[in-house]
């Protein structure tokens, strides 16, 4: 998160200044491919990268804090892999209106059993991202945006198109699921 | 809400009485947890979440030439307010706030990001070694049927360090804890566990040193209100409280160059050695501007 000084990075952004765009990427890419992983593991660099062409070209438009920004940019990257599915599902197009009710079930396609194929140094990073994508598809994104993306429960409600409720329900059975995973694999201590 | 139409499968049954409130697992989910504050059977959980927020990779950052092409070509277009009236982007310059966060920011990061491959000296938090090395065979890392935590491959530290040792691993502790990020919790809690021989003596570790400040200060605990900063998810660059007199240096990576040596350890928490850059720093912003 880069915090107060927000407004004041994007608005630099926003005039061409390469430093204030280099701190919103250099914040907001490795979380993005993180989600992207769990999210598209064959494709996340292309869609990440596919996802800052799309928000540069509409920073200059942009307004609101820190939370808009990272809803922004996390929104339109799932976009990005709900079209891709789409495409490879070779389903036609609907409009834009029907995205939330896609699920991240629907976009198993792109999915693989292992999300820990992300080649990070950080052992313990790739660890916990390979337990997270065993989680059911909805739990797992739900966590991502909540942990990672650092969204709060409203937000990643408007993201998903689901109640606020619902997506507290799919955050803490994610985790009662990720600490069973943990038990069976014998790391409680 | 009720769970009706939860499936059995999705509800397993679980093997601890300490599952916490709906509240508090609002702040596990927001990083206001630390894995040493949760109930011992939530410990694997905390790490894994700590893990996820974990700095950033090197490797998370090798598009940034991509994206930095990508921003030249289209903020240079007509349809980007203020750098369509000038290619010198700096007339009005941004605020000074702006272009420290920036510059700061990035280093920061790049500092943090060669952290990452410490990951790999077999330190990890015990949930995370054992998975690791169940799912990605981990270098280094052995079990050992007697061990009381998975880090059988680490150094021999133990309860024998004393005095000003354990004062200063409990200083380093609580500071990341006032200062850090998650990640920087993460370290030097990691560091304080291998010393204590434990997490759960931790508490008596720290309470062995003579100095009051060490252990009287109040922690935060999960379910607890936080302030707007702390929640920050941990993920903020936090300026080291010894602030930088470093200039801003190089606003900008060049592409593709990887701003830390592979396989670095990890810096201290709180001592990030960020270098003095160029001195005089590209203060003036008249950078490459627009990409040939």
């Amino acid at each position: 998160m880069i915090g107060e000084d927000f407004p004041a990075v994007l608005a630099a952004a926003q005039r061409g200044d390469e430093a204030a765009f280099a701190a919103l990427w250099h914040d907001g890419q490795p979380t993005l491919l993180r989600y992207l992983h769990v999210l598209a593991p064959d494709a996340a660099e292309d869609i990440a990268a596919e996802t800052w062409t799309h928000v540069v070209r509409g920073l200059a438009r942009f307004r609101g804090t820190e939370q808009n920004w990272r809803a922004w940019l996390f929104t339109t990257a799932r976009r990005r892999v709900i079209d891709q599915t789409r495409q490879l599902m070779r389903r036609p197009a609907t409009s834009l209106e029907a995205l939330p009710d896609l699920t991240l079930a629907d976009l198993q396609g792109l999915r693989s059993p292992d999300a820990a194929d992300l080649a990070l140094e950080n052992l313990a990073t790739r660890a916990a991202m390979g337990v997270i994508a065993s989680l059911p598809p909805m739990q797992a994104e739900v966590i991502m945006l909540r942990v990672v993306a650092g969204l709060d429960t409203e937000a990643v409600a408007q993201l998903l198109g689901r109640s606020p409720g619902a997506i507290r329900i799919a955050a803490h059975r994610g985790l009662h699921r990720l600490a069973s995973l943990l038990a069976e694999a014998g790391v409680t201590r | 809400m009720t769970d009706r139409g939860v499936s059995d499968s999705d509800m397993p049954t679980f093997p601890w009485q300490t599952w916490p409130d709906a509240q508090a697992l609002d702040a596990f989910l927001s990083g206001n947890c630390r894995p040493e504050e949760v109930p011992a059977d939530l410990r694997p959980v905390a790490e894994v979440l700590v893990a996820l927020q974990a700095p950033p990779d090197r490797r998370e950052v090798a598009g940034w030439g991509q994206a930095l092409t990508v921003y030249r070509e289209i903020a240079g277009r007509p349809g980007m307010p203020g750098r369509a009236r000038s290619r010198r982007p700096r007339l009005i310059a941004p605020p000074l706030g702006a272009r420290f966060a920036a510059a700061a920011g990035a280093a920061v990061i790049a500092v943090l990001g060669g952290g990452a491959a410490a990951a790999y000296t077999g330190s990890l938090p015990g949930a995370l070694q054992k998975i690791a090395h169940e799912a990605i065979a981990a270098p280094g890392v052995r079990e050992g049927p007697a061990a009381p935590t998975p880090q059988s491959s680490g150094h021999p530290a133990g309860p024998s360090v004393t005095g000003a040792a354990v004062k200063g691993l409990c200083d380093a502790y609580l500071h990341a804890e006032e200062h850090g990020n998650a990640s920087q919790r993460s370290v030097a809690f990691r560091h304080l566990v291998n010393a204590a021989g434990g997490a759960d003596q931790v508490a008596a570790y720290c309470a062995s040193v003579p100095h009051p400040g060490a252990t009287s200060r109040p922690g935060r605990r999960v379910g607890q209100t936080v302030s707007p900063t702390d929640a920050s998810h941990g993920r903020k660059p936090t300026t080291p409280p010894g602030k930088p007199t470093t200039p801003p240096g190089k606003p900008t990576t060049p592409p593709g160059k990887p701003t830390t040596p592979p396989g670095k350890p990890t810096t201290p928490p709180g001592k990030p050695t960020i270098s003095p850059g160029n001195g005089g720093g590209n203060g003036n912003g008249n950078g490459p501007g627009k990409q040939s």
